[in-house]
């Protein structure tokens, strides 16, 4: 019998999904926020049953979509469940006021996430236009268009590093303060702080904490108005801007694209 | 966006933060000058609506306007009516004006709560913001000061999370009313008056609160509005209904004004009604009408 993994954040509906579920002989397990995607790591016969809109970061978000195609580059095979409290009829839906009496055969008719069906839109906060935003933005909003400015004003003052008769007060004063990098930094990490916690709600937010971790080992540098020079070279600047920005790049073409 | 400016009136503690004349404005950077905020720093009192309203009235031809009105400088859901009251001669327009209360730190507006807020700490743009990693950050909306030019991407997160502020409060109310008695879900039947005993535990008191408010049963100045103030303040989010009604009336019109009053009956009789058989399909067919009709998205 199929697997039951079960994304919530409310216990009451967490609750009330296991009873529905266990009563039908199912097994059931939770998956908190933020999900870890090891415990996505199933058979391919499990259903994952999706609470949307979800409670998140003090909001409610509607990921089903970023989901499906997560679900469907991963786990083909997996039944992909939306249940909610909006008054839809749909074969993938569970509607939570009005649950249906003989389980199996509701899974039975519900569609795998790999094959080509649409979820319906549960009215939250649509994650698609927040990862749309983050990372186009039209530069008001944008986090990537930020960190790769900042990367590549790094990079050149790297270069410039590398002449044996470039100190690091010319390169600080000509090149970092006069492309306002501390003040980028801010911009960015104001940016970052805003989106990051809507993030905890997607299967693959693992990829967004490394990026977060990157972004937390460099902050001490940029605080310090990169005034220093052992701080740059200790921290490893550019590596790790590099990393962050690849993992977005990663994410953009595989959920977001 | 339309062709009409966005200008954000706000009432607040600005003195503290230079503000010298009666009111004053700032500009945003990148867009032309309509687009503004105005801040004016005057308690409630006949000359402060006045001034108010006289704002609104120069602004509202060729503009939407957003009134922002500190509870803590003595507003409250009366004070709306009355500067609505006073714009007759503009009815053509007053869709396009939108009333928020707003205190006590816990809403989008303020850069502590989110940072692409706008007000910052002692009548300022500017204010910390504590990270997830613990470190406080720093978050100054002001592009230029010698200019009073705001910044851009500050103003327009002000105004898009407002422009689907009453909304998205109505939206979160059915959805974590609805997940509060999820364990009736699998139950055949619940017997009459059981959903008020159980919106009754404890543990669901906060719910309680925002339900009292929004039907309207929550006295203004009352020590349950003060516990209500006191959640806000821990949720860091606004709970308080007290400037929903007269809002949804002004902006919205007369019809969904008379759903809400649906939405209020079919609460009280199916969750505050010790004889009322509970219903919740019923209550959520109400909440979706209400919400069909508010056209905006729910979130920004």
């Amino acid at each position: 019998m199929r697997e039951i993994l079960c994304v919530a954040s409310q216990i009451q509906v967490v609750n009330a999904l296991k009873q529905f579920f266990t009563d039908s002989g199912y097994s059931f397990r939770h998956l908190a926020l933020p999900v870890q995607e090891e415990a996505l790591r199933v058979e391919g016969n499990a259903v994952v049953v999706l609470m949307s809109p979800l409670a998140c970061n003090r909001k409610y978000i509607s990921a089903e979509f970023t989901w499906k195609q997560y679900l469907r580059e991963h786990l083909p095979n997996a039944l992909f469940i939306i249940a909610g409290f909006s008054n839809f009829q749909q074969d993938n839906y569970l509607d939570l006021l009005s649950l249906p009496n003989d389980v199996p055969a509701f899974l039975n008719r519900a569609e795998p996430a790999g094959t080509n069906w649409n979820p319906v839109f549960t009215g939250g906060l649509d994650m698609r236009v927040l990862l749309a935003r983050f990372f186009e933005g039209h530069g008001d909003e944008s986090v990537t268009d930020e960190l790769n400015g900042i990367l590549r004003i790094l990079k050149i003052a790297g270069d410039e590093l590398k002449h044996p008769d470039v100190t690091y007060e010319e390169v600080h004063r000509e090149l970092l303060l006069a492309n306002r990098l501390p003040e980028r930094w801010n911009t960015l990490n104001n940016r970052w702080i805003n989106y990051y916690p809507n993030f905890e709600c997607l299967p693959f937010f693992s990829l967004f904490q490394k990026v977060d971790l990157a972004l937390q080992h460099i902050a001490p540098y940029f605080r310090g108005e990169c005034a220093q020079e052992a701080l740059f070279c200790e921290l490893d600047c550019i590596l790790h801007l590099e990393n962050a920005k690849s993992d977005l790049v990663k994410i953009e073409q595989l959920y977001v694209k | 966006m339309t062709n009409r400016n966005r200008v954000m009136l706000i009432v607040w503690w600005w003195k503290y933060g230079g503000l010298e004349k009666a009111w004053d404005e700032w500009t945003v950077a990148g867009y032309p000058e309509g687009h503004k905020l105005i801040r004016i720093d005057e308690l409630r009192s006949s000359s402060g609506t006045d001034l108010l309203r006289s704002c609104v009235k120069d602004h509202l031809p060729d503009s939407d306007v957003y009134v922002f009105l500190h509870r803590n400088h003595g507003y409250n859901q009366q004070a709306i009516e009355e500067l609505l009251s006073g714009l007759n001669d503009h009815q053509e327009h007053v869709a396009q004006l939108k009333c928020f209360l707003f205190g006590e730190g816990n809403d989008d507006i303020y850069i502590a709560k989110n940072p692409r807020g706008l007000l910052g700490t002692k009548g300022t743009f500017c204010g910390n913001v504590n990270a997830n990693n613990g470190q406080n950050t720093r978050v100054d909306a002001v592009a230029n000061p010698l200019e009073n030019q705001l910044k851009r991407e500050h103003f327009d997160f002000v105004w898009r999370v407002y422009s689907h502020a009453f909304k998205s409060k109505v939206f979160e109310l059915k959805e974590d009313l609805l997940a509060t008695f999820a364990e009736y879900l699998t139950q055949d039947s619940i017997p009459p008056g059981e959903l008020y005993r159980y919106l009754r535990g404890p543990e669901n008191r906060l719910l309680f609160l925002r339900l009292l408010s929004f039907i309207g049963r929550m006295r203004k100045g009352s020590d349950l509005e003060r516990e209500l103030i006191l959640w806000e303040s821990k949720e860091k989010r606004s709970l308080l209904f007290d400037d929903f009604n007269t809002n949804l009336k002004a902006t919205y019109g007369a019809i969904e004004g008379d759903i809400y009053r649906d939405l209020v009956e079919a609460i009280k009789t199916h969750i505050f009604s010790a004889q009322g058989i509970p219903d919740l399909p019923a209550i959520r067919g109400k909440f979706d009408e209400l919400l069909n009709v508010m056209s905006e998205a729910t979130y920004n």
